[in-house]
């Protein structure tokens, strides 16, 4: 599901990216603002930048991790900058919860978390995940209430 | 059900809206009268003064209805507050376990009326926007309803002063009283605003390298740096001395608040809880042995200076730092150090080689393009290149020194400890809970070398940054981190 979801928005990212960039360059062609070997030149280079970017979006989304447990939440993201983030669940003030229309084909949301620090963004969830996690969240806030 | 005191009516805000809304409407005014006075002989200075009572009379009517409408009563667990705004009735019920602090500030307006103003704000733990309850009261009861929710019922430096007697419930130790001294006053300027001494001895450097040339061109020329230099400090010494002035800070070892009293016109005292102080910060000057301390409060009344947190500014010397330090709940006790890696050193010697390198081609390239537009001493760019390698030399001789004894990350059971700077050394100090979340990271070359750096996400706090410990060995960190999961969820 989570590799539907990442190769349909890159599909998506692309088929955009390569429509707005051929009207771009028809329309320049047709202004004669760039000669046609330049417009060329161009079409190949943004192709090019597009698979690579496309390859380090894929290694990206490989490495990209979080997992949601009862006392804390790790995040582990980055290829050449290895990044591994840790929130407490006690910390997080409130949770927000998004789905367009791919994730919802694809049963994945999206969890804005925030805290009195920074928001921590959490995509790729399934939606059992983000269930049981707020039903975590809700059940350690009545105890807190309890208590 | 008690109010506020009835001359609070008389106190207005004034801003630069209220002032422009006050012009309106007694233009507005002005011209309805004149418009009913039309057939009768009145002068228009006549008219501007009626206009000027009427728009009183309705201003002062108005307050006093919101006066008579506005109540508060309090026991020794709640606190209530019935406000009435121009179209709703405001409501608050105040545990006292959530109330944060209790200030009371007193502006030279207020000291005319011999009003106290009592602020009374909830904590902001939870993540929620903190309320204040704003009364204006005699001093008995200002007093009065400070001691009321005094968790501990210390005796108030306030009451003692107000009737010479002192409370029997509690028997607390003996007050340490920290002052300002005039000394420190004139010293605050030097470390808030160095940059202002550097320029004007550059100038007068330069006026001395100028030589003739430089006094030839003019009184003005000469007097630019020494006017630089008086406009540059008349901000910083007014703030210090309006600011620090009459400052008293008071705390007792065996009990939860602080006491401050600072200001030299409008006077304002704030008790706060020890539990509520979260961060210390402090920014040690070597060559002029004293330090500037912030110490973050949360949940006080001063919202528009620094959001929920409110920063008290204190210049101390080292011994002083000590006892604020553990009056402010951080005891100075036995802490784990880890000290950075010895990258962190040859990337500072880079970026210093790198900005060295950057300065000298400047100074070549001014050379050519600039010696034709203006004509320099000869001795000037070969002076400014010995100046730009003394310079970075300096550089790289603090950077070592910062490497070797100042820079490290270290940690005990309660708190957190950052330090980072030579000659000025910048230490913060807060505690655990303060940590929303944290982040390890490594990049390749850090991966190679076994290092690792960490980013800690502390509480939103406006003038406190967010803090970070960079190129230390990665076993190191881990250790840290684990420390920090156990200490904020519990995990082992």
């Amino acid at each position: 599901m989570k590799k539907r979801y990442f190769f349909l928005k890159l599909g998506i990212g692309l088929l955009v990216n390569i429509i707005i960039t051929t009207v771009a360059l028809l329309t320049a062609l047709n202004f004669k603002l760039f000669s046609s070997q330049i417009t060329m030149l161009i079409i190949v280079i943004n192709i090019l930048i597009t698979i690579l970017s496309t390859f380090i979006k894929y290694a990206q989304f490989k490495k990209y991790v979080p997992n949601l447990y009862a006392s804390y939440i790790t995040l582990n993201e980055g290829v050449l900058f290895q990044k591994y983030k840790y929130i407490p669940t006690v910390n997080v003030q409130s949770i927000k919860h998004k789905r367009g229309i791919v994730q919802r084909m694809c049963k994945l949301n999206t969890l804005i978390l925030s805290t009195s620090g920074e928001d921590v963004k959490l995509t790729y969830l399934l939606n059992e995940q983000v269930a049981e996690f707020i039903a975590i969240k809700i059940e350690q806030r009545g105890d807190e209430y309890e208590a | 059900m008690k109010r506020n005191h009835p001359l609070s009516i008389l106190y207005f805000k004034f801003n630069v809206q209220v002032i422009v809304n006050f012009v309106l409407y007694l233009f507005t005014l002005n011209i309805a009268l004149s418009a009913i006075f039309d057939s009768l002989d009145v002068t228009m200075v006549g008219l501007g003064a009626l206009a000027v009572l009427l728009l009183l009379v309705i201003l002062i009517g108005f307050r006093a209805w919101l006066w008579y409408r506005t109540s508060y009563s309090y026991d020794e667990n709640t606190l209530m507050y019935t406000k009435v705004t121009k179209l709703r009735v405001k409501e608050i019920t105040l545990k006292s376990n959530k109330i944060a602090s209790i200030t009371r500030n007193q502006s030279l307006i207020l000291r005319i009326l011999s009003i106290y103003q009592v602020s009374v704000t909830t904590d902001t733990s939870a993540g929620d926007k903190n309320d204040s309850i704003d009364l204006f009261l005699s001093e008995a009861d200002a007093n009065a309803i400070i001691d009321n929710f005094d968790q501990e019922k210390p005796v108030s430096p306030f009451v003692a002063e107000a009737d010479g007697t002192q409370s029997t419930a509690v028997a607390p130790s003996e007050a340490i009283v920290y002052k300002h001294t005039i000394g420190e006053m004139l010293i605050f300027p030097i470390i808030d605003q160095p940059n202002v001494y550097i320029l004007f001895f550059a100038y007068i450097g330069a006026v001395f390298i100028w030589g003739i040339e430089g006094i030839e061109a003019g009184p003005t020329v000469a007097i630019i740096p020494v006017l630089l230099f008086v406009f540059g400090m008349v901000s910083p010494y007014i703030n210090s001395f309006i600011n620090g002035a009459n400052l008293t800070l008071t705390f007792r070892e065996n009990q939860d608040n602080l006491d401050l009293e600072n200001g030299l016109l409008a006077r304002k005292q704030n008790r706060f809880s020890k539990q509520n102080i979260r961060i210390f910060e402090y920014k040690y000057s070597r060559i002029i042995k004293r330090a500037h301390a912030k110490v973050g409060v949360v949940g006080t009344g001063d919202k528009e200076q620094t959001g929920e947190y409110q920063a008290l500014t204190l210049y101390v010397n080292k011994e002083k730092v000590e006892m604020l330090q553990s009056a402010c709940g951080f005891e100075t006790g036995e802490l784990e150090y880890f000290r950075p890696h010895k990258i962190s050193l040859i990337y500072s010697v880079i970026g210093i080689i790198i900005t060295v390198a950057i300065m000298i081609t400047a100074t070549a390239l001014a050379k050519v393009f600039i010696s034709d537009l203006l004509v320099l001493p000869k001795f000037i760019y070969p002076l400014t290149m010995v100046i730009i390698v003394v310079f970075g030399l300096f550089l790289l001789i603090t950077s070592y020194f910062n490497y070797k004894h100042s820079k490290y990350f270290a940690m005990n059971d309660e708190y957190i400890v950052i330090s980072d700077g030579y000659l000025n050394q910048q230490v913060d100090i807060f505690k655990y809970d303060n940590i929303q979340a944290f982040t390890q990271s490594c990049g390749p070359i850090a991966r190679r070398i076994g290092t690792a750096d960490l980013y800690l996400d502390l509480f939103d706090v406006g003038k406190f940054k967010d803090h970070s410990a960079k190129n230390y060995q990665a076993q190191d960190i881990e250790i840290i981190m684990e420390k920090i999961k156990e200490k904020i969820s519990g995990e082992q």
